[in-house]
């Protein structure tokens, strides 16, 4: 397992550092040059020359990046220049409401992939097979804002029983306003990725269930329920531990359009409000932050499935 | 030689099995028919997607047969051309990726070495982030544009094209064709795209359909987030983010364009499914999935 881990971290890094570069890259990528775009268009030369310096821009290019990057590792991400607020105070203050967004839609994703992958693998042919593949093939087909705004429609505007603008309450402390904020923008962002891991999840149990350990089981008498459970479905989730990790991480990413629709307060607004006041050194500090997150998160769910299946680590 | 490969892969058989498919040939048909409404829409009435007029969201009815939006424009107009600006960016995205990704995996997979390292890294890192947020990247470094849109969503596209093509590449490197191509004098790049490149196009087109049906939704969730096609040309997603406001007023603005999406995105995906079960198509559906 250590090898293992030496390895996979020994992946990681490079990616990671290539990800720091590309990203500190892109404000110097813009067009103009940062300290225009910090200064404004009415900015004077000895204001440009001041935030120049004031930005490190006069240092040699290299020595730019590393005290960038020495910052960022140590929690500096600058500052946003249309609050005036720290860009890490600014993440650490959002990231609560995104990661309980996550987490609610990843309970959302198991609870409805498991089943409905096991049966679209195991009722292959019959009316209620094609059935689950039909609703499958529709949860693939409507990106997530489209549930937004049918959720926001049935449940906001016919029934009136949820609000069409999210807030975030804690989970722990305010569980009813929680899930009244969170359950819909939670169930916009699973429903696609849980149909993406149920037909993943089915054709990895179709394979399972015609190994020669299945017709073992069933030989020695096993239930139905238990081979299917028992020996099927523990190993067909296997790789969709895999599955799993990178959805995680993909709901980080449709977290920015679902925070849009519902004008949930986490991480994706965040950038969104970002990206539309051009507020460079948050974008940057918010897309650093979410690169990494997404890079250890492979790096966890690798390991998981290291340590779940003996083959890999030792392969 | 090599020729003779190009002629064997590429048999009729192929196309009419994958038309027996009646799933497939549906959406076959009903892509080809939005395509052509789209086309004829803006040659008969060029005007009427960007018409306003003094009612302002109609229900659908005779005149306006899906009703009107918040500027009185009419949104089966708008709906029809708006397929333009999603195929055009869905098809251009996914043909930019494809040749990128396969160019990349082909050499890293062939000539190797630290070549192939640095390839794959990069790779791992793209294939790492959601789509959207790699393309919303680009959007903002370029700017909004539709050929950004387009190059932002290839990016996002490419490392699936490079691994497949890599691993194509890796698998048939040491295979006695390839080595007789090579005895007969044929260099590295004639190996790779007249020997190597037709063998393992199977799962490449495959995968360009599902990136296609992928690039339908990000081009979409781009628009949606005001960073897509720039305005007044109709698109799905810009549409969605406008009716948002008129929910309360308007439903059905909220729901046609996200149908008109809903269903291009579906068509594309049976498409693949009946692709990959005629080409045959290994490992190429276990990354095709990642790729969302």
């Amino acid at each position: 397992m250590t090898s293992y881990l030496l390895r996979r971290l020994g992946q990681f890094v490079p990616v990671l550092l290539l990800a720091t570069v590309v990203v500190w890259a892109m404000i110097y990528a813009l067009p103009g040059n940062p300290a225009q775009v910090v200064g404004g268009t009415d900015a004077t030369p000895e204001q440009l020359a001041e935030i120049s310096s004031r930005m490190g821009l006069d240092q040699p290019i290299w020595q730019q990046f590393l005290t960038w990057l020495g910052n960022a590792v140590r929690g500096d991400l600058g500052t946003s220049f249309v609050s005036g607020h720290t860009v890490t105070s600014l993440i650490l203050d959002r990231l609560p409401a995104t990661v309980q967004l996550s987490v609610l839609a990843m309970i959302g994703i198991i609870v409805l992939a498991v089943p409905l992958g096991m049966v679209s693998a195991l009722a292959q042919g019959t009316r209620l097979g094609r059935a689950v593949n039909v609703v499958l093939a529709a949860g693939l087909s409507i990106p997530t804002f489209w549930f937004g705004i049918l959720f926001i429609l049935v449940f906001s505007i016919y029934l009136g029983v949820l609000p069409a603008a999210s807030d975030y309450a804690p989970l722990w402390s305010d569980p009813g306003a929680a899930l009244r904020g969170g359950v819909l923008p939670a169930l916009a962002l699973a429903l696609p990725a849980a149909t993406v891991t149920a037909r993943f999840i089915a054709s990895s149990m179709t394979e399972v269930m015609e190994r020669d350990f299945i017709r073992t089981a069933r030989a020695k008498g096993a239930g139905e329920w238990r081979t299917v459970v028992r020996h099927g479905l523990r190993n067909a989730l296997l790789p969709a531990v895999t599955m799993a990790g990178l959805q995680l991480g993909h709901l980080l990413g449709g977290a920015i359009v679902v925070e849009v629709v519902f004008t949930y307060p986490g991480l994706g607004r965040l950038l969104f409000a970002a990206l539309s006041a051009r507020d460079y050194a948050l974008i940057q500090g918010v897309i650093l932050f979410a690169v990494a997150i997404f890079l250890v998160l492979n790096v966890v769910i690798d390991l998981l499935y290291a340590y779940l299946d003996p083959r890999i680590r030792i392969g | 030689m090599s020729d003779f490969v190009e002629e064997e892969t590429r048999p009729v058989p192929v196309v009419r099995r994958f038309l027996r498919d009646r799933g497939a040939l549906a959406s076959v048909v009903v892509l080809l028919l939005l395509l052509v409404g789209s086309l004829l829409a803006s040659w008969l009435v060029p005007d009427k997607a960007t018409q306003t007029s003094g009612s302002l969201h109609r229900p659908p009815s005779a005149g306006h047969l899906l009703g009107t939006d918040e500027l009185g424009r009419d949104l089966a107009a708008r709906l029809l051309i708006g397929a333009q600006a999603s195929v055009v960016v869905a098809f251009a995205s996914a043909l930019l990726g494809m040749a990128i990704g396969v160019a990349a995996g082909l050499v890293g997979g062939y000539v190797g070495r630290w070549w192939d390292s640095v390839l794959m890294r990069v790779m791992d890192l793209l294939l790492a982030l959601p789509m959207v947020l790699v393309a919303l990247v680009v959007v903002v470094v370029l700017g909004p544009s539709t050929l950004n849109v387009v190059i932002a969503i290839a990016v996002a596209a490419v490392p699936t094209f490079a691994r497949l093509a890599r691993a194509g590449v890796l698998e048939l490197r040491d295979r006695q064709f390839v080595l007789a191509a090579k005895a007969m004098g044929a260099g590295s790049v004639d190996i790779m795209t007249r020997t190597v490149l037709p063998n393992i196009m199977g799962p490449i087109i495959v995968q360009f359909v599902v990136v296609a049906a992928s690039a339908v939704v990000a081009a979409a969730s781009l628009s949606f987030l005001g960073l897509g096609v720039p305005p007044p040309a109709p698109s799905w997603g810009s549409m969605l983010q406008q009716s948002q406001s008129y929910l309360f007023d308007n439903a059905w603005y909220g729901v046609f364009p996200g149908l008109a999406l809903a269903l291009t995105v579906l068509c594309l995906d049976r498409i693949g499914v009946g692709l990959q079960r005629v080409l045959g198509s290994s490992g190429a559906a276990d990354i095709a999935v990642e790729v969302r």
